[in-house]
């Protein structure tokens, strides 16, 4: 048999009608897609589509490694339910997977289907990045055990019509911060609080800073 | 009209020899019995030969020819057919099989099985086809051909032909790509001798055969699609043609017809078989008038 034909034939394949039906099957069912590891090689962020390339590669009966191309009109998710989301764009360079989808979405706007393919890798839906894969991230939102952890080396902004903080603690300047001044706190002649009371706050800032 | 008709077969090695200095065969004027099938893809062009009378040390070499060669491309085999009207290709394709039959001892013979396609320098290990935005279907098949390194033939009009985004085929193997491909346009494709054609479905301005009880034989028959008709007359007929039917007593065939399968049954034995036979669908049920766009 062909190995340009049908790799993964092998003649025990025909001697036997069941081993046979077995084949076809297992040829036709190889023809699904369900997930792929690309790579993006370039983020369109006008029409929300990347282009990426698989980073798995076929191999020949021969163990010989078939190359991948770059796949086009890839799009990607951003996580939101409603009018609320985490925005994060797809950058490139970044590991990660793609679901590939049973029809062509390629017209998803008409609601028709673009042609009749099925599982094309084009009609696939980058889901974000493969733990291990990608570098370490610097801005992140970590839930573990011992509470979240919101992370940036830039400017954090929150945007909001008004903020409530509920906690019996609230501490700027990280590990050795120091508490925040309130309304009603008493104020001393020399910051030590046994020291000599000589008021007490009456209005606060809008601006919080750390010493 | 009688007329002399001849078979005439070739059996070549593409990469290496049968033995010392010969690398082919050439088998004429024996009986020869073909079976050829034109359909399109995944099945494809296919054809059984039958060769009666070839010696032992060639019938040896061919039916083991399987063994030594692991690769169908490199076991070429060429039909050339003669009906009084000139010798032309009938077939060129790749023997899959070839098997000495003694049933019928001591009438011999090679029983060949062999697929369309000329491609004896195809590339293999083929990366996926993959395009760029939305094109239309003969842009991937062509693109398709040229990474196998084959010729690719497109019919009809590009606007007659659906387009599709970003299209990627990763399939192994040429047919296999090409009747994804196929399936996907919803367009018809044919392996042929020595390259992929491929047609637009059922299109209006498709060629169209004249046929009459002068040049066909017997009667047409119906079929759970449509309608059979047989000639002795080796038309150049192809798959996505049409053929009108006219003055059969048959009413219901007077007709036209798009041609969805032919079979060539042709025979050098004494009394054998020498006609085609035509299978069609009734244009009026699914021509396209209309250029297609989108599916």
């Amino acid at each position: 048999m062909s190995k340009e034909i049908q790799p993964s034939a092998d003649y025990s394949d025909f001697v036997d009608d069941y081993n046979a039906l077995i084949h076809i099957i297992n040829s036709v069912v190889n023809k699904i897609k369900t997930i792929e590891l690309v790579k993006i090689l370039s983020v369109d962020t006008t029409l929300h589509k990347l282009s990426v390339i698989p980073i798995v590669k076929n191999a020949t009966s021969s163990g010989n490694p078939i190359e991948n191309v770059e796949i086009y009109g890839v799009k990607y998710i951003e996580w939101q339910y409603g009018a609320n989301s985490i925005i994060a764009i797809p950058e490139v360079g970044d590991i990660g997977l793609c679901l590939i989808s049973h029809k062509d979405i390629s017209n998803v706007e008409s609601g028709l289907v673009g042609s009749f393919r099925k599982f094309g890798l084009s009609d696939s839906i980058y889901i974000g990045g493969l733990k291990g894969f990608n570098k370490t991230p610097t801005q992140f939102i970590e839930f573990s055990n011992s509470g979240i952890n919101i992370t940036t080396p830039l400017d954090l902004t929150i945007n909001s019509q008004s903020a409530t903080i509920n906690a019996t603690e609230i501490n700027l300047g990280g590990a050795n911060g120091y508490n925040v001044a309130t309304i009603g706190k008493k104020v001393t002649t020399d910051g030590d609080p046994s020291s000599t009371v000589v008021g007490y706050i009456a209005e606060g800032s809008s601006i919080v800073k750390a010493l | 009209m009688f007329s002399q008709k001849t078979l005439r077969v070739e059996i070549q090695k593409e990469d290496g020899m049968f033995y010392e200095g010969i690398n082919a065969f050439s088998f004429k004027g024996l009986p020869i019995e073909v079976g050829l099938n034109v359909v399109t893809v995944p099945s494809g062009i296919n054809a059984k030969i039958k060769l009666y009378g070839v010696s032992k040390s060639k019938l040896d070499m061919i039916t083991t020819l399987k063994w030594r060669d692991g690769f169908i491309t490199k076991k070429a085999i060429r039909i050339y057919a003669n009906d009084g009207m000139g010798e032309f290709v009938l077939f060129e394709g790749n023997i899959m099989n070839a098997s000495p039959v003694y049933d019928n001892a001591p009438e011999i013979y090679i029983e060949i099985d062999a697929i369309a396609g000329a491609f004896f320098n195809m590339k293999s290990e083929v990366p996926p086809s993959s395009l760029q935005g939305l094109v239309p279907a003969p842009a991937i098949f062509k693109k398709i051909c040229i990474d196998y390194g084959i010729e690719c033939v497109v019919n009809g009009l590009e606007s007659d032909y659906p387009q599709a985004d970003s299209p990627v085929y990763d399939e192994s193997g040429l047919g296999n790509r090409i009747t994804q491909a196929s399936k996907d346009y919803n367009v018809y494709s044919v392996i042929y001798n020595n390259r992929v054609e491929i047609y637009p479905k059922y299109q209006s301005n498709q060629k169209t055969w004249l046929l009459t009880p002068t040049n066909y034989i017997g009667y047409p028959s119906f079929t759970n699609t449509g309608l059979k008709i047989s000639t002795d007359t080796l038309f150049n007929v192809k798959l996505a043609d049409k053929f009108t039917i006219k003055g059969s007593e048959v009413t219901p065939a007077n007709d036209t017809w798009f041609v969805i399968n032919v079979r060539y049954n042709l025979s050098t034995k004494i009394g054998g078989n020498w006609f085609i036979t035509i299978e069609g669908v009734r244009a009026a049920d699914v021509q396209r008038n209309t250029t297609v766009s989108g599916l």
